[in-house]
Parts: structure tokens; C-alpha cells; sequence
């Protein structure tokens, strides 16, 4: 992106200078993929088809240990509010990997 | 200002503030980070870098969700943009074509508006103050018992000198009908799946009217970065972050409350207490900030030399209004903060103190010039929102 106006410093010592505008120039990014990918276990397969299309695998993996019906409230919420096409016949399989992703740290 | 006093500070305060104080940092793989959420999982990558972006903590890659690194706020009051933490419900547009660019202003007005970007800026004067962004759910992963959402250790906040035109003067530029009573946000980004609601905010015209409520263009003197909702932002000083709808393309004059899902069932407050397990308690639109302090130069658990004058220093905000004073919880005292310069009542504010000792948790309490004061204790609620409490660390002798 085009940096037009003076740097930080510049902007501190002379406070502020009501009446500048930017530059607006096309702009565009490319964001970075996923390193983080569900662990390679029962039901891990469930995971990828049902719950990576619309966020990183670390929305899940980053919860707190959750009790069952809680996954199973945010689950329902992810079809209800989002729309997230889950797979009837893969529920079982990603409720058990919910369940053993919350299982006590050893 | 404050003077000394004591208070009898409950055990399950203390124990509260110092349960994590005993453990030494675990020592972790390079470009990783420990937010220590309580009971876990609290280790964070630093990777990947996102373009235009220094270090931050990456929560999720897609759609981004990136937490600044605590230690940022310890250099300065202002948080510069390359550090300045993102947050995305849905997968966010990466790319702008200026000629192309449109904002709107419609519903219960006379004219409505389509706007290419230099007439955005021609609206109106041009105005800039400094503001604090905190999301909502900033910290969210530190409450117990723990919460699903967004695992934010405090970095999801940032404080910016942001300069933009009055959005009263874009609504007054339509002419607002006699009916107005809301107004309505939206930005370019899209749900992943069409029929899933759309991101959009809104105020009661009375904010949306204030003197200090901008479309912004700049942050920091620069454009806002692609990530931050390069072209405009909303910016609505005092008001959590939710409502400072990034990328804004739209902005709808409404007659009515706003029914729509982000408004009437997400983002919501209860307005009694509650504790974890209620159901069915009354709720409110999430809206003005409360006032917080943390400290910047220690984290919890760190050494210090026994027997020896410690110097804290630390960040306050007032949430929707100014600082009136910070003090410092030690023990059974408190002691009286001294604060930086006032560089604007919505922005971060340095505080710094010496001393004598560091037994016991130690916690700044902010009190702002409405005379809200911190609570010593952390209001749980059902989302994680709105975290207020004094925030206490230990500091181990060695
Ligand atoms: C149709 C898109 C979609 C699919 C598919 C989807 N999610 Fe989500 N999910 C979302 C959105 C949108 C959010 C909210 C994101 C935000 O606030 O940043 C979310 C948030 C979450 C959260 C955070 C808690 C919360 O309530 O916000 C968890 C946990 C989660 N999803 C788990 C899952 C799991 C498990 C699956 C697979 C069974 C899944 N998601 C599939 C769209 C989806």
C-alpha cells in the first residue's frame, strides 16, 4: 500500500494537521495458509470435510475443554446461525473427536 | 488524587490473582508464545506472518484472527499499525480497487448517496483523535470457568490515532428523515455461506450523531492497513470494537431497532448478574467500554531481585470517558499511580509507580471521571465480553 503522508514522527511533532487526506491507491493482499491442521486421529476426516471450509482447524483446537453438550451446542450453532452443511452420518465421528480433544492434558 | 488507604483484600481475591504466580515460564519452541488461559490450551504460534504485519499472535489464519503481543504496549501509548491486532468473522475481501469503491448512505433518508472515496473525504471536515479498538471478547480466554468463542489472551485491543469525517455530516448530506432512530453498518466482507447473516452493526442515532463518531481513512497517520478495513473504518471512540465496522461499504438509515442476528443475539450483555449455568436472564446491546489497567513491564510470574524497589508502569483506559486516577493493589495498601500525559480522553494512558516490595498480587485499579472504578474481581458473563476486572500478577523473589 502507497505510504503518502508524513511518517509518525513527523505527524507527533506537528500534531495534528486537520484537512489532510490519504491517498487512496488499489490495494491488495495475500493471506498466508494454514500450518495448523486437525491431529491426525479417529474422526480426523470428519473434521477436515464438516468443519475446515469456513475457519482454521485452531477455532476448534484453541477452545478450552468443553463438556459434550457444549460441543454439541456449538455444532448445532455452526448449521443454525451459519449455515455449515454438517454431514448427519459424520456427527458421531466428530462428536467423539470433540470429546477426546477436550480430554484432560497429560 | 487517591490516597492511602488499606482494604481487606479477600482470600479469594488473592488466590484469584496468584494461583499461576509460583510457576516459571515453560520454556517454549521459538516464535511461540504461552498466554497462560487457565487450564489451557495456552501456547500460541507466532507463524505465519501476515503481509504488512510484524509479530503477532495468530489465533486463527482464516479468517484472521491476531492477537498483539502483550510487550507492545509496555513501548508506547500508541500501537503502531504493523502491531495492531486483526479480527475477522468472515473471510475478509484482499483486495480494493479504489475506481471501484462505493460507500453508501440509505434507508429513512431524503438522498441517498453513493460515494467514490475522494467524495467520502469532501464530506466534511476532517477530525482525528487518538482511540482505543478493544474487541469485545478481548481476554476472553483468561475467565473461569472458560468460554468458547475466540481464545483472546488481553492483546486484542490497540490504541490509534485515527482521522476520518464526521459521519454525521454523511447522514446529514442525505438528509435524515424525521423517523431516523438507528443506523446500520456494514463492510464488504461476506458470510461463507450466502444465507448466513450478513455482518452488520448499528447505533442509536444519537451516537451515531456525536461530534467525535468518524469514518475513518487514516490510522496513525497512514491508510489503514488491508487487515485493519483499509479504505474506511467506523470509529466510535468509547465503544467496543464490534461496532467499528471495518472495510464500511454501507450505511442504512433505519426507523426501528435493529432485529438482525449480530445485533439482536450476538454481542449481547446481560443486565442482571448472572453466573455460569443460568438460562433465560435478560440481555442488552453490548456498547460503552469499561475502564481497565494492566501492567506492561511485568508478567505474572516473573523474578525479581528480592529486598530491592520495584518500578511498574502499565497502560490504563478510561472506557467511555477519561482517567481519573490509577492506583496500585498491593497486599492490604494501595498506593497512588502517577499518570503520563493525557493524550486524549479515549486512548491509553501511561501510569508508573516504585515499590518498596512486590509481596502479594499486585493489581492497577483504574477509576475514570464518571468515578467508575474497577472491580476486584473479573464479571463473568456467558460470552467473555467486556472484561473489567482489576488484573493482578505476582512477581516471585529470587
Ligand atoms: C458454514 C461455515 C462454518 C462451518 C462449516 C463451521 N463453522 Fe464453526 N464458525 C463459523 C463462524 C462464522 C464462526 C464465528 C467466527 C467468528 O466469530 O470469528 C464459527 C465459530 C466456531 C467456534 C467458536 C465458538 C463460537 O461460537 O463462535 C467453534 C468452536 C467452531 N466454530 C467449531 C466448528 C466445528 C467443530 C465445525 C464442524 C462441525 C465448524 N465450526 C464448522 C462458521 C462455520
Amino acid at each position: 500500500m502507497k505510504r503518502v503522508l508524513a511518517s509518525m514522527l513527523l505527524l507527533a511533532l506537528s500534531a495534528c494537521q486537520p484537512g489532510e487526506t490519504v491517498e487512496f491507491a488499489d490495494a491488495s493482499i495475500e493471506l498466508p495458509e494454514d500450518v495448523v491442521a486437525f491431529p491426525v486421529r479417529a474422526g480426523s476426516d470428519a473434521m477436515i470435510r464438516n468443519c475446515s471450509a469456513c475457519h482454521s482447524p485452531s477455532m476448534v483446537l484453541n477452545q478450552p475443554k468443553l463438556k459434550p453438550d457444549q460441543w454439541a451446542g456449538i455444532i448445532k450453532k455452526m448449521k443454525d446461525v451459519y449455515k455449515a452443511p454438517i454431514n448427519r452420518a459424520d456427527e458421531p465421528a466428530i462428536q467423539s473427536y470433540l470429546k477426546a480433544t477436550s480430554a484432560p492434558l497429560r | 488524587m487517591c490516597e492511602d488507604k488499606s482494604v481487606m483484600m479477600s482470600r479469594r481475591t488473592l488466590l484469584a490473582g496468584g494461583a499461576s504466580a509460583a510457576l516459571a515460564l515453560p520454556v517454549l519452541a521459538k516464535d511461540m508464545v504461552d498466554l497462560r488461559l487457565p487450564g489451557g490450551p495456552s501456547l500460541r504460534s507466532l507463524d505465519p506472518a501476515f503481509p504488512g504485519k510484524g509479530k503477532l499472535i495468530v489465533q486463527r489464519v482464516h479468517p484472521p484472527l491476531l492477537e498483539t503481543p502483550f510487550s507492545v504496549f509496555d513501548q508506547g501509548v500508541m500501537t503502531p499499525n504493523d502491531q495492531f491486532y486483526v479480527r475477522w468473522h468472515y473471510p475478509m475481501p484482499t483486495e480494493i480497487k479504489v475506481t471501484d469503491f462505493r460507500l453508501q448512505v440509505r434507508g429513512a433518508v431524503k438522498a441517498p448517496l453513493s460515494l467514490a472515496l475522494e467524495e467520502v473525504v469532501k464530506s466534511g471536515e476532517i477530525i482525528e483523535l487518538a482511540a482505543v479498538n478493544q474487541c469485545a471478547g478481548n481476554g476472553r480466554g483468561q475467565f473461569v470457568p472458560r468460554i468458547p468463542g475466540a481464545q483472546w489472551g488481553p492483546g486484542a485491543m490497540g490504541n490509534a490515532e485515527w482521522r476520518g469525517v464526521r459521519l454525521r455530516d454523511l447522514l446529514d448530506k442525505a438528509g435524515l428523515n424525521a423517523d431516523a432512530k438507528f443506523v446500520r453498518f456494514g463492510g464488504l466482507d461476506e458470510p461463507p455461506v450466502p444465507d448466513a447473516p450478513a455482518y452488520r452493526k448499528s447505533v442509536p442515532i444519537d451516537i451515531a450523531r456525536r461530534d467525535d463518531v468518524m469514518v475513518a481513512f487514516a490510522m496513525n497517520g497512514e491508510a489503514l492497513p488491508l487487515l485493519n478495513g483499509y479504505p474506511l473504518r467506523l470509529v466510535v471512540p468509547g465503544w467496543y470494537a464490534t461496532y467499528w465496522v471495518k472495510m464500511l461499504s454501507d450505511i442504512e438509515v433505519l426507523t426501528s431497532e435493529d432485529d438482525s442476528f449480530w445485533m439482536a443475539k450476538a454481542y449481547r450483555m446481560p443486565t442482571v448478574p448472572v453466573k455460569p449455568g443460568d438460562k433465560d436472564f435478560p440481555t442488552t446491546p453490548i456498547g460503552a467500554m469499561v475502564p481497565r489497567a494492566w501492567i506492561t513491564n511485568h508478567a505474572d510470574g516473573d523474578r525479581i531481585a528480592a529486598g530491592k524497589p520495584i518500578e511498574l508502569r502499565g497502560i490504563a483506559m478510561g472506557g467511555d470517558c477519561g482517567i481519573a486516577k490509577v492506583d496500585v493493589l498491593i497486599g492490604d495498601k494501595i498506593l497512588c499511580a502517577t499518570l503520563g500525559p493525557d493524550e486524549g480522553q479515549y486512548g491509553f494512558r501511561r501510569w508508573s509507580l516504585t515499590l518498596p516490595d512486590a509481596v502479594g498480587p499486585i493489581g492497577p485499579r483504574c477509576t475514570n471521571v464518571k468515578s467508575v472504578s474497577q472491580p476486584l474481581e473479573q464479571d463473568w458473563n456467558p460470552n467473555g465480553y467486556a472484561r473489567g476486572g482489576v488484573e493482578f500478577i505476582s512477581l516471585v523473589q529470587a
